[in-house]
């Protein structure tokens, strides 16, 4: 067992937001004997927790929650007012990407700036330098400031750049919310391979998603306070109850709304939810147009007697539109239910999957088939990306042809007028 | 111990590109580009020239005081450009500073590099200009013209340093450092001898100014001997000026250590 790389000991942050406008040398000169009225935040409250070597840690919470200030903390860009922290290895130093990118210079420039911000040396980036355009899908445009680039190059240039850095240590702040689901996907291809080379990772999002797909442990943070620290499901769990309980508190996030039904009658449970592809167990966050999509669906029975469940499955893109639901001809398939403590394991597989491009939600109705009661039900619980190779536009696949009916060899030649 | 080293190696790396960017933008956009640098203390020489030497004969019995004019406005004008500038090195580069993490001290430093390198440029130029009008007397005392430009360069950073860090919570300091460098351009011995301050206890505070020592021993070392060399009109308060190097450079790296670590929240 090796030390954690991260270790903080009843850490807190404090910030003072001054009452009165007071903080000017004026005020400081006039009133010299007063002392500034304040209030204190606190931001993070007495925190602990530990990190080890190559573990994919998530924080997660509402806004004004503390969860970016921790992540400050942990990049040294707040000093902590108090507690010890300790870090054993090299921290990223950066939160967001771009930083230090400025718009009037050229790409390259940028690329040396950047670098060098995050530490890489111009001999290194120099022999990086091609690769980093490449990857980037930016080799025409090398040479141009990068204030005519659109949102999306920039984001590409920004995070080709970023990957190069060696650090042992990740930290990253909501750097899923931006770029389009191309981006992501990429994103989270370079997270699996920094996974594979044991680096620490620690991501601040909303995206409960990705949260439950990728991290190891999850960490929920709450005005300021440590609430729940462990396996992502159970965290999840709690973060669902806790805005279940408080009502829709963080109006920024779709996925907030969630909610875990916990009626008593519930006795069929839904487990988890993982959505993969045809030949591939390993779940999976990215999918394509027309390719197979499969969502496993594992129910629990903690003591319900019924004898059959169904289960209804409903796609809808991220501003709620609802798009598709599984019932076949209205009625849903209905499947014999798992004996007392038991469990199964249903399979919705949709050989090609008619979503173009961009992210979408799916929420799962656990139900009786005969009296329609819901034993459970799961509401945006998978977040998802589907990339279309063809960027068609629109936002369903239309798999219709064109055909020709006749042939008319000579149009007619004269519009006939009455 | 490699660490420490890979770290050294990256604040210069860090600083080098930092500078390099302030240097591009500067002039990005401008005609006359780096030329402006050069240009700018010849067009203020030439305005405290008519000002000063032609209307109210200033200099009148300083030998070749014109030239002398002009090396002490090259010195003058990194002074008021690096602390200038410098003073708003955190503050303009406050994205940096909210979102990632290095020494903020190397912002200082970066900011202080396109100055420096301006510095050396002029003076370079200025001795040229000096060999060929025959306004330079060079002697051993010439060697010690890079340590009186040194010395002013750490005075720059001393008071850049304590000037940054105080400007990110008070804006104020922009106001009362622009009057004050005014006051401390005709405090010190610019636009005129030291000599013609006629008054002994007047003419000692303007001497013991780490400025007017630097200009006054410059002009010494490679303009002319016949002015009365600085330390002789001091005496031991020779030692005053170097004082005030030594307490810049303390205070201002004491103050920035102590307010570094909350510039992120203040910005």
């Amino acid at each position: 067992m090796t030390d954690p790389v991260i270790h903080l000991d009843h850490v807190s942050k404090r910030f003072r937001i001054p009452l009165d406008r007071s903080n000017s040398l004026k005020y400081r000169l006039t009133h010299p004997r007063t002392t500034s009225r304040y209030r204190t935040l606190s931001a993070v409250d007495d925190v602990s927790f530990a990190v080890d070597r190559g573990e994919f840690v998530g924080i997660i919470g509402h806004n004004g929650s503390g969860k970016s200030t921790l992540l400050k903390i942990l990049a040294r860009i707040y000093f902590v007012s108090e507690g010890t922290m300790h870090v054993n290895g090299l921290v990223s130093p950066f939160l967001e990407l771009g930083v230090g990118f400025n718009p009037e210079l050229t790409a390259r420039e940028n690329v040396f700036l950047g670098g060098a911000v995050l530490g890489l040396t111009r001999r290194f980036l120099t022999r990086k330098f091609d690769e980093i355009i490449e990857f980037a899908e930016l080799e025409q445009f090398a040479d141009q400031k990068l204030k005519n680039f659109s949102s999306g190059m920039q984001v590409r240039l920004a995070f080709s750049l970023a990957i190069q850095s060696y650090a042992d240590i990740l930290l990253m702040d909501e750097v899923l919310a931006v770029g389009d689901a191309r981006f992501q996907s990429k994103c989270f291809d370079v997270f699996a391979r920094y996974k594979r080379e044991g680096k620490t990772i620690i991501l601040v999002t909303h995206d409960l998603g990705a949260v439950s797909q990728y991290c190891d442990r999850v960490i929920l943070m709450d005005h300021g306070k440590l609430i729940a620290d462990g396996e992502p499901q159970n965290v999840i769990t709690e973060y669902k109850r806790r805005i279940g309980e408080l009502g829709n508190i963080d109006n920024g996030s779709p996925l907030a709304e969630e909610e875990h039904l916990e009626s008593t009658s519930s006795t069929y449970s839904i487990q988890h939810v993982l959505l993969t592809t045809q030949d591939n167990v390993r779940p999976n966050m990215t999918f394509f147009t027309d390719a197979p999509f499969e969502v496993h669906v594992h129910v629990g029975n903690t003591g319900a007697t019924s004898p059959d469940i169904a289960c209804r499955l409903a796609l809808s893109r991220l501003d709620g539109t609802l798009l598709a639901t599984s019932d076949f001809d209205g009625r849903a398939h209905t499947f014999t239910a798992p004996e007392r403590g038991g469990s199964v394991h249903l399979v919705y597989a949709l050989p090609e999957l008619p979503l173009l491009e961009g992210s979408y939600s799916l929420s799962v109705d656990l139900f009786d088939p005969m009296t329609s009661d819901v034993y459970d039900s799961l509401t945006d619980t998978a977040t998802f990306h589907v990339l279309d190779e063809h960027q068609r536009s629109g936002m369903m696949s239309m798999p219709g042809s064109w055909s020709l009916r006749s042939l008319s060899p000579t149009p007619p030649t004269q519009p006939t007028h009455v | 111990m490699t660490a420490a080293l890979t770290q050294s190696k990256r604040n210069i790396n860090l600083i080098l590109e930092l500078s390099i960017t302030q240097f591009k933008l500067k002039y990005a956009g401008s005609i006359l580009g780096y030329m402006w640098s050069l240009i700018k203390p010849l067009m203020i020489f030439a305005t405290m020239y008519i000002i000063f030497a032609k209307m109210f004969h200033m200099g009148k019995g300083t030998p070749d005081f014109p030239f002398q004019l002009l090396v002490a406005i090259v010195i003058w004008n990194f002074f008021g450009d690096t602390t200038g500038q410098t003073m708003n090195a955190i503050v303009a580069n406050g994205s940096l500073v909210q979102k990632t993490y290095f020494p903020r001290w190397i912002l200082v430093i970066a900011t202080t590099i396109s100055s420096l390198m301006t510095f050396v440029i002029n003076m370079i130029l200025v001795l040229i200009v000096g060999m060929f009008l025959h306004t330079i007397h060079p002697g051993w005392q010439s060697l010690l013209v890079p340590f009186f430009c040194f010395e002013i360069y750490l005075f720059a950073i001393g008071l850049s340093l304590f000037l940054s860090a105080l400007y990110v919570q008070f804006r104020d300091v922009g106001h009362v450092w622009e009057w004050f460098s005014q006051l401390l351009f005709y405090g010190s011995a610019v636009v005129y001898p030291i000599t013609f301050i006629p008054n002994h206890v007047a003419q000692t505070i303007i001497a013991i100014n780490p400025i007017t020592q630097v200009i006054e021993d410059v002009r010494y070392s490679i303009v002319t001997q016949s002015i009365e060399p600085l330390n002789h009109l001091l005496g031991s308060l020779y030692i005053v000026p170097y004082v005030f190097v030594a307490i810049s450079i303390l205070v201002g790296a004491f103050v920035f250590s102590r307010l570094s670590s909350q510039f992120a929240e203040h910005l």
